[in-house]
């Protein structure tokens, strides 16, 4: 349908083109006067051929337009749990088009970026990539992007695309201009076993007290259980600054004179708390959990609680029925209120490679409709963002999502923005941290230390930011 | 017609001279002249030339201190433990008994399966909560709580060099063996003859054949461990604190990982220094092909 609409758009232009200079609108003043005496041989000569040349630029247009453009789309998270409905919407849009095809490659998370910052070195990026938004600003500040501020602000259907998350997007880049669009959304939850919990006559926990109580009651050390499993990976401090912000109830990243909030005294009094917990409420072997080995501790009950977003709710529910475990909001925080850093958003972008942007765009707005939308949250259990879909039955079924928007909905509910547009977030997150953090699990540093050095890398690189 | 044939000689071998210029002297190059600049993929408009700062900061960078150092055990453990236990196997293989080709054939699996398969065998091994070592360990009595094998600072680093060892020990009985099997079964006749034990037959007879081989298998897998990424970022990527990190994974995670091309080829720089003043040295000391010159 959208097709048929640029084949019309483009045959109205065309049309158009072939009116205005045949009249002379468009042309120089030359041929303005030409077409003024049209009782001359000469300006009827040129208007015969100039009907003729846009005659064959329309035929060149309509042949070009059938011509088959083949597009690379790159997913940054393949697996198990995403990658077949990829598979089926992009086998979908491929069908309901006669000239765009588009071939799908996924890329594991582990070296997603590796491979994304390789390709953009080396000018081979794909057409259009999924990408998590902490990469954005770094690909902004390589000017590597397509600008969709014209594609969006074009499109009827971006009204319906949550307003929120494309301001965060803005964020991204200094100038404020649309470099990628959020399709979907994970919001950070606490995941509990609802089982292991029943057995143990443990109560759900609503407060931070009653969390580290929990995990305490739940260890059985000797049996293999562990009331709590954390990450100790490069994506430790990621989950780390979810639940520090949710148990401070700490607004602002940055106060205002652009010191980073990071080591505040209730995020050290949390970190003291929760560094209790390793190796004795946690296994030994979570210092240097991966993701899979969380989600591995926590499905196969050898783990009651684990901090995630509602990316991993595909997994647990391959393997646990639902009456086995639920996904709850973190406790409430210090000041009574749930403070949220916005999860992990994914979204789509168009590197500047790309010869067809157009037919790029085509694709994008594809996986935005509601349709699609709809269909790729419900598979992967994350909160659609075009708005349509959030009044749609499965969302109110599905409890993790409905959970996360049960919070976000909440009046008590405050947003914390995290830093991503900082070309250096990246780094602190993953690179600089993670090995700080298992220093301190394991008494070689300590807490202040460990917070202190995080919140001063994070306060240089925002003055940075701003000087730029 | 003379002219001609002075010329083609060099004409013919252009190809190939232009080859290994695009392929190995242009990148080598490139890392050394990258190795001057910042380059920073999250910084695109401030890589320019620093000159010597990237070796200024590698030296007071205690990572670097740390990964050397993790490097050195690595390589000297590592190729020591598997030319011991590669030569033992292969003295042993050497001898003719029953089912001696299943057996070679079994010994051999190891260096055929990718580092991340191994890796992943290794890592369902080590796991503390439903690993086999830790059962198997529990129920022989050796230990009576679940260790982390690759998550402990005490355990993690030498975890590694077994599931490597494991791995490594078939590429020098394979070598060994090949070249056992060249020594002439006459001399060892003649050895017993002089009432030579095991270990004379093996001084006097086996190592003087096998020296040329022990000495490049040797240099070789000592250039690969230096070199080894993938058992060790598939296991514990360098962690926990570092406590694995060699060279190499340092210089793979600061330029895979975090986009630092300019330190990142440093590292490499001063790398490959030790790696050439280490062959160099090693094949001076060993005397490594004198035989073949006299």
């Amino acid at each position: 349908m959208k097709k048929q609409a640029g084949k019309l758009a483009g045959m109205a232009a065309a049309v158009l083109s072939a009116a205005l200079l045949a009249t002379g609108c468009g042309g120089s003043q030359e041929s303005g006067s030409a077409a003024q005496s049209d009782t001359t041989a000469a300006a009827s000569t040129d208007a015969v051929s100039a009907a003729a040349e846009t005659e064959s630029e329309a035929a060149e247009t309509e042949e070009a337009s059938q011509e088959v453009v083949t597009l690379t789309f790159w997913d940054e998270n393949a697996g198990e749990s995403r990658t077949p409905y990829y598979e089926e919407l992009i086998r979908r849009f491929n069908e309901s088009q006669d000239h765009i095809v588009v071939e799908y490659e996924g890329i594991p998370s582990s070296s997603a970026k590796e491979k994304y910052d390789v390709a953009i070195a080396t000018d081979t990026t794909p057409d259009i990539g999924h990408c998590n938004a902490a990469w954005g600003s770094n690909w902004v500040a390589q000017e590597c992007l397509v600008n969709l501020d014209d594609y969006f602000a074009a499109w009827d259907g971006s009204k319906d695309i949550n307003e929120n998350y494309v301001r965060l997007n803005r964020e991204l880049d200094p100038e404020g201009r649309l470099f990628m669009i959020t399709d979907t959304v994970s919001s950070p939850l606490m995941w509990v076993r609802t089982d292991i919990l029943k057995e143990k006559g443990v109560e759900i926990p609503t407060t931070w007290d009653e969390f580290f109580d929990a995990a305490q009651k739940l260890t059985d050390a000797a049996n293999g259980l562990y009331g709590f499993a954390f990450r100790g990976d490069s994506s430790s401090c990621v989950e780390l600054q979810h639940v520090l912000y949710a148990y401070s109830g700490i607004e602002d990243y940055f106060d205002d004179q652009g010191v980073c909030t990071i080591n505040a005294p209730e995020h050290v009094e949390f970190m003291e708390r929760y560094k209790a917990l390793y190796n004795t409420c946690t296994a030994e072997s979570d210092i240097t959990n991966g993701y899979k080995e969380m989600v591995a501790a926590f499905d196969s009950g050898s783990a009651a609680m684990i901090f995630h977003n509602t990316g991993s709710a595909s997994e647990h529910a391959a393997v646990l029925s639902p009456d086995q475990y639920q996904a709850v909001a973190f406790p409430i925080s210090k000041t009574g209120t749930y403070s949220y850093t916005a999860g992990s958003q994914g979204g789509f972008c168009i590197f500047d490679t790309c010869e067809y942007p157009d037919e790029a765009w085509e694709f994008i707005q594809y996986m935005l409709s509601e349709d699609a939308n709809s269909y790729w949250n419900q598979s992967i259990g994350q909160i659609p963002m075009n708005n349509k879909v959030l009044e749609e039955a499965w969302v109110d079924e599905s409890q993790c999502t409905r959970e996360a928007l049960n919070i976000l909905a909440s009046d008590k509910c405050h947003l914390v923005s995290q830093p991503k547009y900082l070309p250096d977030y990246s780094t602190i997150m993953n690179t600089n941290n993670p090995p700080n953090f298992q220093a301190m699990l394991l008494d070689e540093m300590s807490v202040q230390e460990f917070l202190d050095q995080w919140a001063n890398q994070m306060t240089e690189a925002y003055k940075e930011y701003q000087n730029q | 017609m003379r002219k001609k044939s002075r010329y083609i000689p060099y004409l013919l071998m252009m190809p190939t001279l232009a080859l290994l210029c695009w392929l190995l002297i242009y990148p080598v190059g490139n890392v050394f002249f990258t190795s001057f600049r910042q380059e920073m993929l999250n910084r695109p408009k401030q890589n320019a030339f620093i000159g010597m700062d990237n070796y200024i900061r590698i030296f007071s960078d205690p990572v670097f201190w740390e990964a050397l150092w993790n490097s050195f055990r690595w390589v000297v453990s590592e190729v020591l433990l598997q030319m011991v236990f590669g030569l033992g196997l292969a003295l042993i293989l050497k001898e003719r008994f029953r089912g001696c080709g299943i057996f070679r054939a079994i010994l051999f699996l190891p260096w055929a399966l990718s580092g991340v398969l191994v890796s992943l065998l290794w890592a369902m091994m080590y796991y503390e909560n439903v690993g086999v070592l830790n059962d198997l360990l529990q129920k022989l009595g050796i230990i009576s709580k679940a260790v982390a094998w690759t998550g402990n600072k005490n355990t993690a680093f030498w975890s590694l060099v077994i599931a490597e060892l494991w791995r490594g020990i078939p590429f020098f009985s394979i070598m060994l063996l090949a070249s056992l099997q060249t020594v002439p079964e006459e001399l060892y006749e003649a050895c017993r003859a002089d009432g030579g034990g095991a270990l004379a037959r093996l001084r006097y007879v086996s190592f003087p054949y096998i020296k040329e081989t022990l000495v490049l298998t040797t240099l070789l897998r000592t250039i690969w461990e230096f070199n080894s990424v993938d058992l060790i970022l598939n296991l514990t990527g360098g962690g926990p604190v570092h406590k694995t990190t060699t060279l190499a994974v340092y210089l793979a995670n600061t330029a895979r990982r975090d986009g630092n091309f300019g330190y990142g080829s440093a590292l490499a720089v001063i790398s490959f220094m030790i790696l050439l003043v280490l062959a160099a040295s090693y094949l001076k000391l060993s005397g490594f092909g004198k035989e073949d010159s006299l």
